[in-house]
């Protein structure tokens, strides 16, 4: 038996034809959406980074708006204090939300299923509604203040509103299902039997969680992580309401440039640097999403 | 001594009794085997052991001691599961340095005994590898070293071979025994496959629906089967139900389906209703139809295995008949009117309860 003889190829011959056949089709099938994200997506993005580099004064491009906004003492605060937030917030959500999602794993099946729906509930909220939810419940006059006064244990309100703190709380809020349902899912996955396995070898319950169940959620807490914190940095109505102006992010910011100021060109050196940073904080993301076992 | 015992231990998940009032007794150093199919609860009573979870009734004793309160922490039974369940963030050296790391084990010692632990299992190289880089059969041995690193009084083997493949499977079938000898550990080892079961145990327990049927020597419990269960379940068997009849100087069990078929001298009485069991390998098929003490039979299947021949044969009643031959060749093809014989004293009568 000869491989290379012309019968052993002949075969593949119908399959190549129909390959060359069917590959225009599948272009023609995506290509409606092709056009959609290119035209409402991709080109208003170029637009942007055009914008970024465009001179308003002459017709070259310039670096200008990047060296304006990089080395400005106003605007640059206002990038770290949305990576402080950011942090602050992640770190928040991570702490409330593992616990929260470990406590939802022991439930009962059909718990599990009521309080991942009321994890899931808030989403069918406007993030508005929400967000001035918070007035009603932290302001001077709302509802924790006028407990705290009542019971005697505070004598005049606690400032939580209009700060940073304000802020962090309402961010907590809007992204702890981003944090829950993932880690949840993780938690999941982990094979019951590891755990079993590590109890016969002597470890306690609590060398159990450390040493074994910890260490393999650790990459989908990670990766969730930086989900999170990738999605604070973009905040805009959060900051915008429960700062009240006073605790402005990256993204009240640009609204200023847009809006207000209006420098464009400005607004995009910012937009085109936060991409870039959300772009390397999704590559990292994507790396501890892979580091998790199936 | 005796390492392991159930007394009356029942397991019921809500209506299920998955394991129904199983006493049995494990000796020092012994292989026993827990055979049943699956649901029949075989898993439950090593879950039990390993304290994974607790009986509903009855005790369980490990080495004499009640632990059936006891947590799986502090039982020191090791555990090897099916799919191996090797931590998959640690390397080798790390999971099998797990057990000996929680017993606060110095350092030295630790890496002194998991190399010895995986020279033992022939894995010393791998000892810096993700679990995830090895074979099969190389992460069972490594979750084998896991589980005998530490001592443990009892070692516990959940399906360990199911997942290798065959030829791989009859390899490793003959280390782990050699390994369980070497030890001198007592073992517990749970299974479907019945080759398994009698090839590597001292003893077999089968299981069906949660209850003990026999515990025996794996050839006592095939040529003596307890019930109609353990006789199906354990290899091939070939059932005559009739009535045990008197026949001049022998005996005879007058099968419901018109034939006579010649038995040695049973336990049960004449004119009760008995089931005989012959093995395949049991009965020899000759050429035509000579019947005298024999049963005229017609081949309707020569299924060919290299080293031997099974032939399924159909008797004038219709009744369907296994038999295995050990000529390497097909003698009587498909359509062949054959006899089948058989020596009377070979055939083991159950009294026919089921």
């Amino acid at each position: 038996m000869t491989l290379a003889s012309p019968t052993a190829s002949g075969p593949a011959r119908p399959v190549a034809r129909r390959w060359s056949f069917t590959r225009p089709t599948e272009v023609t099938r995506i290509l409606p959406l092709f056009i959609l994200v290119v035209l409402c997506f991709d080109v208003p993005l170029l637009v942007a980074l055009g914008w970024s580099v465009r001179d308003p004064k002459g017709p070259d491009p310039t670096l200008r708006h990047y060296i304006d906004f990089t080395t400005s003492p106003i605007y640059l605060p206002v990038v770290w204090r949305t990576i402080e937030l950011a942090a602050i917030v992640t770190g928040f959500c991570a702490i409330l939300g593992y616990p929260l999602a470990l406590w939802i794993t022991r439930l009962s099946a059909g718990r599990q299923l009521v309080a991942i729906g009321l994890v899931i509930i808030p989403f069918w909220i406007s993030i508005l509604v929400r967000t001035y939810a918070w007035i009603v419940i932290l302001g001077n006059a709302g509802v924790v203040n006028r407990t705290l006064k009542e019971l005697g244990l505070i004598e005049k309100s606690i400032p939580f509103l209009y700060n940073e703190l304000g802020v962090a709380i309402g961010m907590v809020n809007v992204l702890l299902p981003f944090m829950v349902l993932p880690i949840y899912a993780a938690m999941l996955r982990v094979d019951s039997r590891l755990l079993h396995v590590a109890a016969t070898l002597g470890a306690s319950s609590f060398s159990i969680f450390w040493r074994v169940f910890f260490p393999i959620t650790l990459p989908a807490l990670s990766a969730t992580m930086a989900l999170v914190f990738i999605l604070s940095l973009g905040f805009y109505i959060t900051p915008a309401i429960l700062g009240g102006g006073k605790v402005p992010l990256i993204a009240n910011m640009m609204d200023m440039f847009i809006n207000r100021l209006p420098r464009w060109e400005l607004a995009s050196a910012v937009a085109m640097t936060l991409l870039l940073v959300t772009l390397l904080l999704y590559a990292g993301y994507q790396w501890l999403r892979s580091r998790t076992p199936a | 001594m005796i390492a392991v015992e159930f007394a009356g231990v029942s397991k019921h998940y809500g209506p299920v009794r998955a394991v129904d009032d199983v006493g049995l007794q494990v000796e020092q150093g012994e292989f026993a085997t827990i055979l049943g199919p699956s649901g029949s609860g075989k898993t439950t009573i090593l879950s039990l052991i390993a304290g994974i979870i607790g009986p509903t009734a009855g005790t369980i004793m490990i080495g004499g001691r009640d632990v059936t309160r006891v947590l799986a922490a502090e039982r020191n039974v090791g555990l090897v599961f099916q799919s191996y369940a090797l931590f998959p963030h640690m390397s080798v050296f790390g999971n099998v340095a797990f057990p000996l790391s929680i017993r606060r084990i110095p350092r030295a010692e630790i890496e002194r005994r998991v190399d010895e632990a995986l020279r033992l299992v022939r894995l010393e190289e791998f000892k810096k590898r993700r679990p995830s880089q090895l074979s099969g059969g190389q992460q069972q041995r490594v979750a084998l070293a896991r589980a005998v690193v530490f001592k443990p009084d009892i070692l516990l083997l959940d399906e360990p071979l199911a997942a290798l493949d065959r030829k791989l499977r009859e390899e490793v079938r003959l280390e782990l025994r050699q390994f369980q000898r070497s030890l001198g550990i007592t073992t517990i080892l749970v299974t479907h496959d019945q080759d398994e079961a009698l090839s590597m145990s001292d003893r077999v327990v089968v299981l069906s629906n949660g209850r003990v049927q026999q515990i025996d020597t794996p050839v006592d419990a095939y040529h003596r089967p307890r019930n109609r269960f353990v006789a199906d379940f354990l290899g091939i068997a070939n059932f005559f139900d009739g009535r045990l009849e008197q026949r001049g100087d022998g005996f005879a069990i007058r099968l419901d389906s018109g034939e006579d078929m010649a038995c040695g001298r049973p336990a049960a009485d004449m004119g009760a209703t008995v089931c005989g069991v012959l093995r395949p390998e049991q009965m020899t098929v000759v050429n035509g139809a000579a019947p005298a003490g024999g049963l005229r039979a017609r081949v309707s299947e020569a299924i060919f295995f290299g080293d031997s021949v099974r032939y399924i044969v159909t008797l004038d009643s219709g009744r369907t008949v296994i038999v295995n031959s050990s000529e390497s060749r097909i003698d009587h093809p498909t359509g062949t009117v054959v006899t089948l014989r058989w020596d009377p004293a070979r055939i083991w009568i159950l009294p026919n309860r089921d």
